[in-house]
């Protein structure tokens, strides 16, 4: 059975997710890409922006959130302490 | 308890003292990695034990260096020793220094096996641990029980290492598997010190060596990450 996922592993996959897309992505795709609820992925929305790691850009048609340099700057952080773990298996 | 420390040629004195020094930077340095990735995910004990781990043992590094200062002090009238800064052999301080050097060189190689090795419990941490201290100062001989356990301690880990770069094949981890038999290696020879002063030469260049090679494995590592980008 795979692992409930943290939320740093949430936290990543929304980043994921968004860089994946060109480092912009719709509300609606990003809840299907992350596999969360609205409500779930409101709160971490919320979370992100505040970190300055996600930003709202409104369009005409809807809302798009774009992945900030820091959030860009987080996600190699973390891909870096990722192969640290896997070098040392811990 | 007898404390008896021996060291390589006289030209030697001095040298070991950088390169333990340049050792002792490089564990600090991946002691900071471990603290920023542990900034990163704090949920992720492992990253504050390594971070504990290799300060410990950068700071075991910092008390040799003044331990073998102090004895250099009183042995050689050199410029590069001066008296005045060492204590004597026979300070309390002196054992303080020397005692702080063996404690965390043993309490930092366990804490970094013990997240090597992922079952083992707080509780055999601490069997481990209150057993091995006891078996240092117990013995009427600090120094090879010291070197014996950091040896097993070493060859341990590097077990664990070489076991990991099996499941992985990563040439860091194989990197960091080489840094920690070589390390295990030089703890053969600081046993052998008392033979021929050369073999303290070579045991320091083992280690000094090791570490090396384990700043390298850090390397490989950050540049491999920046690739993935």
């Amino acid at each position: 059975m795979p692992k409930k996922r943290d939320r740093f592993q949430i936290v990543e996959d929304i980043l994921l997710s968004i860089q994946n897309k060109g480092g912009q992505i719709k509300p609606t795709h990003l809840m299907y890409k992350s596999n969360l609820s609205y409500t779930q992925m409101n709160s971490y929305l919320e979370e992100l922006v505040e970190k300055e790691f996600i930003q709202k850009i409104p369009r005409k048609s809807s809302e798009y959130i774009a992945i900030t340099d820091r959030g860009l700057e987080f996600l190699g952080k973390i891909r870096e302490m990722k192969e640290f773990e896997k070098t040392f298996g811990i | 308890m007898e404390l008896e420390i021996f060291h390589g040629p006289q030209w030697f004195s001095g040298v070991d003292i950088f390169l333990d020094f340049f050792s002792a930077i490089i564990l600090v340095i991946i002691a900071m990695f471990a603290l920023r990735y542990f900034w990163i995910h704090k949920e992720n004990k492992n990253h504050a034990i390594m971070f504990a781990s290799l300060a410990m043992l950068a700071g075991s590094f910092l008390f040799k260096i003044i331990t073998y200062y102090t004895v250099y002090a009183s042995k050689y009238e050199a410029l590069f020793f001066p008296k005045i800064l060492a204590y004597s052999v026979n300070h309390p301080a002196f054992l303080f220094f020397f005692f702080m050097h063996v404690v965390l060189g043993l309490v930092g190689l366990l804490l970094l096996y013990s997240i090597l090795e992922k079952n083992m419990s707080i509780k055999t941490f601490l069997l481990i641990l209150t057993m091995m201290l006891i078996l240092t100062f117990m013995s009427a001989r600090v120094y090879p029980v010291f070197y014996i356990t950091s040896f097993a301690l070493t060859t341990l880990i590097a077990i664990n290492l070489w076991r990991t770069f099996e499941n992985n094949r990563l040439k860091p981890t194989m990197m960091l598997a080489l840094s920690f038999t070589i390390l295990a290696l030089s703890r053969v020879f600081f046993l052998y010190t008392h033979v021929h002063s050369l073999v303290y030469l070579a045991a320091e260049i083992l280690q000094f060596s090791s570490y090396i090679i384990l700043l390298l494995a850090l390397t490989m590592v950050l540049k491999h990450a920046k690739k993935k980008r």
